[in-house]
C-alpha cells in the first residue's frame, strides 16, 4: 500500500484530537499499520498530550491580585517587587518568606531601602516580620575593586571562586554584599557543611522559620541590577546533604546572571540555564569543584542547558 | 474565547464601552472577571506565581490605558489575552537577554499547592503524589526550555485546553500554522523530556567524566 506520509501526517494533530472524520481516521490507522516510524510518532504526540494534561489544575489567583490590579490600574501605587522564596530548612513548613523592596517599585533611592521580610502561611496570615537593612551603598560589581580581593580572601573554598577565571565573563551586574548582621549570618548558613544534614531536616518547626525570632533568616543571595532598583533574592537550601553542590550552582548561576528560571525536584534542582560558552567550562569546574556527583548537565538545547544536581 | 463570567448579566462590551466612556467602574468589574483568567494564563507560561502575579497587574494597566483602541473587532476577553500573552513574553524576553531577573529559585509553581514539601520534602517518602509533582515539575523545567511559540501552543491547547479555533484567534495566525506548528512542539517536548526523565542518557558528551559516578 502506498502511503502519502506527509499527507498523512498532516491529519495526526486532528487524529490524537480524536477529531478527524471516520474516513480519514481509516486513512490514518491503515498508513500507521504500515508505518512503524509514524505510528511511533503517534505514541509520541499522545505522550506530549498526556505529559502536558498533567498540569491542567485549576490556578488560584492570589487573593489580593484583584485588589492589587485595580491598584495598578489606578496608578496610584506600583507593585513592589516581590519573591516568594521557600525551601530554608528553618523556614515553617507552611510558611513562606515575601521578601519586598521597601518603597515603590524604582521610585524611591533604593540605598537607604531595607529589605522587609515578611513569614506568611499559605492562607496569608502575616506570621512575622523583620527588616533587614541593606547597604546598597557598597554595592560593587565583583573583582571590580579593593573589595572584591577581601571578599575573595575571607570567602572560605568556594566554587565561585573557580567560575572567576579567566575564561568567564565578567558578572553583568553589581553583586550585593551581605551585610554583617542577619543576612550575613544567613550566608553562613547557607553554605552549611557538606555531608550534613541542617538543623530541621525532615521539617522545621514554626519557630525555627519565623522572622521574628532570632533565628537568622537563611537566604543566600541577592542582587541588585545596574540601576539598583531590582533585587533578587535567592535561597539555597542548607539541610540537604550537599550544600556546597547548590551553593556552588546558585553562586555561579546567580552572578553570572545565567538562569532563568528553577524547579526544584524531588532529589534535585532543574534549571534552565542560559549557558554562554565562555562560562560553560567555569560553571562545570564549579560543579565538579563543589563536589558533584551524579548531576548531569544535558547537551545544549536551543542554547539552554537542563541541569540537575542531586541535593542529597 | 468565552467570557470566564457573565454573572450580573451585563456583557463585556457593554462594560468595556462605559469604561471606554470613563466609567472606572465598569473596568473595576472586567478586572474582577478576568483576573483569575489572566493570571492563569500568564502563570502557564511563565511558570511562576510571582513574577505573574506582577506580569497581570502590567497586563491589566496596558489594557486599561489602550481601552481606547479597542475597536470591538474582537471579543475583549481575546484582546485581553492578546495583551496578557505579549506581557508574559515581553517577561521571557528579559529573562533570556539577561535584563534584570526575576528569578527564584525555589518558585512557587501552580502545581504547588503543597509549599510544605519544599522545607520538608527531603525525607521523601516514596508516593505516587510525589511522582506526580516532581513529574509536574519537570514538565515545567522542559516547556521552560522551547521557544515561546512551541511553550505557549503546548499551554494554550494541552494544560488550557483551548479550541483550536480561540489559539489562531488569540495567536493571530492560520489555523494550519497553529496544528502544524503545536505538531512539532509536542513532538519536541516530549523528545526533551524523555531526555530528563531518562537521566544522562541522552548526554553523554558532557556526562563524560565531568560530573563523576
Amino acid at each position: 500500500m502506498s502511503i502519502d506520509r506527509e499527507r498523512v501526517r498532516e491529519h495526526l494533530v486532528d487524529y490524537v484530537d480524536g477529531t478527524l472524520p471516520p474516513e480519514a481516521r481509516r486513512e490514518v490507522d491503515a498508513a500507521l499499520a504500515d508505518d512503524s516510524a509514524l505510528a511511533a510518532e503517534v505514541a509520541d504526540l499522545r505522550e506530549a498530550i498526556r505529559l502536558a494534561s498533567t498540569l491542567a489544575t485549576p490556578i488560584d489567583p492570589p487573593r489580593d491580585l484583584e485588589a492589587r490590579v485595580r491598584s495598578a490600574v489606578d496608578g496610584s501605587t506600583r507593585s513592589v517587587v516581590r519573591w516568594v522564596v521557600t525551601g530554608g530548612a528553618g523556614l515553617a513548613a507552611a510558611a513562606m518568606l515575601v521578601f519586598a523592596l521597601g518603597g515603590p517599585y524604582g521610585a524611591d533611592d533604593p540605598s537607604r531601602d531595607s529589605v522587609r521580610v515578611e513569614a506568611k502561611s499559605p492562607e496569608g496570615e502575616t506570621l512575622g516580620r523583620r527588616n533587614l537593612q541593606h547597604d546598597f551603598d557598597r554595592f560593587e560589581p565583583k573583582g571590580s575593586g579593593p573589595e572584591a580581593e577581601e571578599e575573595e580572601a575571607e570567602a572560605p573554598r568556594e566554587p565561585a571562586a573557580v567560575a572567576k577565571s579567566s575564561d568567564a565573563p565578567a558578572p553583568a551586574a553589581p553583586v550585593a554584599r551581605p551585610t554583617p548582621g542577619a543576612v550575613d549570618g544567613g550566608a553562613r548558613r547557607l553554605r552549611g557543611q557538606p555531608g550534613q544534614p541542617g538543623p530541621a531536616r525532615g521539617g522545621g518547626k514554626k519557630t525555627e522559620a519565623s522572622p521574628g525570632a532570632d533565628e537568622p533568616v537563611q537566604w543566600g543571595h541577592n542582587r541588585v541590577s545596574a540601576d539598583a532598583a531590582v533585587v533578587e533574592v535567592t535561597i539555597a537550601c542548607p539541610v540537604t546533604a550537599r550544600p556546597s553542590v547548590i551553593e556552588a550552582l546558585v553562586r555561579t548561576i546567580v552572578e553570572r546572571r545565567l538562569a532563568t528560571s528553577a524547579v526544584r525536584l524531588k532529589d534535585g534542582l532543574a534549571l534552565r540555564v542560559d549557558v554562554p560558552a565562555t562560562a560553560r567550562a567555569a560553571l562545570l569546574r564549579a560543579l565538579t569543584e563543589a563536589g558533584a556527583t551524579g548531576g548531569w548537565p544535558t547537551p545544549a538545547i536551543d542554547g539552554a542547558w537542563l541541569v540537575r544536581i542531586p541535593t542529597r | 474565547m468565552d467570557s470566564p463570567q457573565q454573572d450580573s448579566g451585563v456583557a463585556d462590551e457593554a462594560l468595556v464601552r462605559a469604561a471606554q466612556a470613563g466609567d472606572r467602574t465598569a473596568f473595576d468589574r472586567l478586572i474582577e472577571r478576568h483576573h483569575g483568567m489572566v493570571f492563569g494564563l500568564i502563570v502557564r507560561v511563565l511558570g511562576d506565581r510571582e513574577t505573574a502575579t506582577d506580569a497581570t497587574q502590567d497586563a491589566f494597566v496596558k489594557a486599561y490605558t489602550g481601552l481606547k483602541h479597542f475597536r470591538g473587532e474582537a471579543k475583549f476577553s481575546t484582546w485581553l489575552y492578546r495583551i496578557a500573552l505579549n506581557q508574559a513574553r515581553s517577561v521571557i524576553r528579559k529573562r533570556k537577554t539577561g535584563g534584570p531577573k526575576v528569578f527564584s529559585l525555589f518558585s512557587r509553581r501552580d502545581d504547588d499547592d503543597t509549599r510544605s514539601e519544599d522545607v520538608s520534602d527531603l525525607t521523601y517518602e516514596p508516593s505516587a503524589a510525589a511522582d506526580r509533582r516532581e513529574t509536574a515539575r519537570t514538565i515545567h523545567a522542559v516547556l521552560d526550555t522551547l521557544d515561546d511559540d512551541d511553550r505557549e501552543l503546548i499551554v494554550l491547547r494541552d494544560v488550557d485546553g483551548m479550541s483550536y479555533e480561540a489559539i489562531a484567534e488569540l495567536l493571530e495566525k492560520p489555523l494550519g500554522t497553529v496544528k502544524s506548528t503545536l505538531h512539532r512542539a509536542r513532538l519536541k517536548f516530549v523528545a526533551r523530556y524523555r531526555l530528563v526523565a531518562d537521566g544522562a542518557a541522552g548526554a553523554p558528551e558532557l556526562d563524560r567524566g565531568i560530573l563523576g559516578s
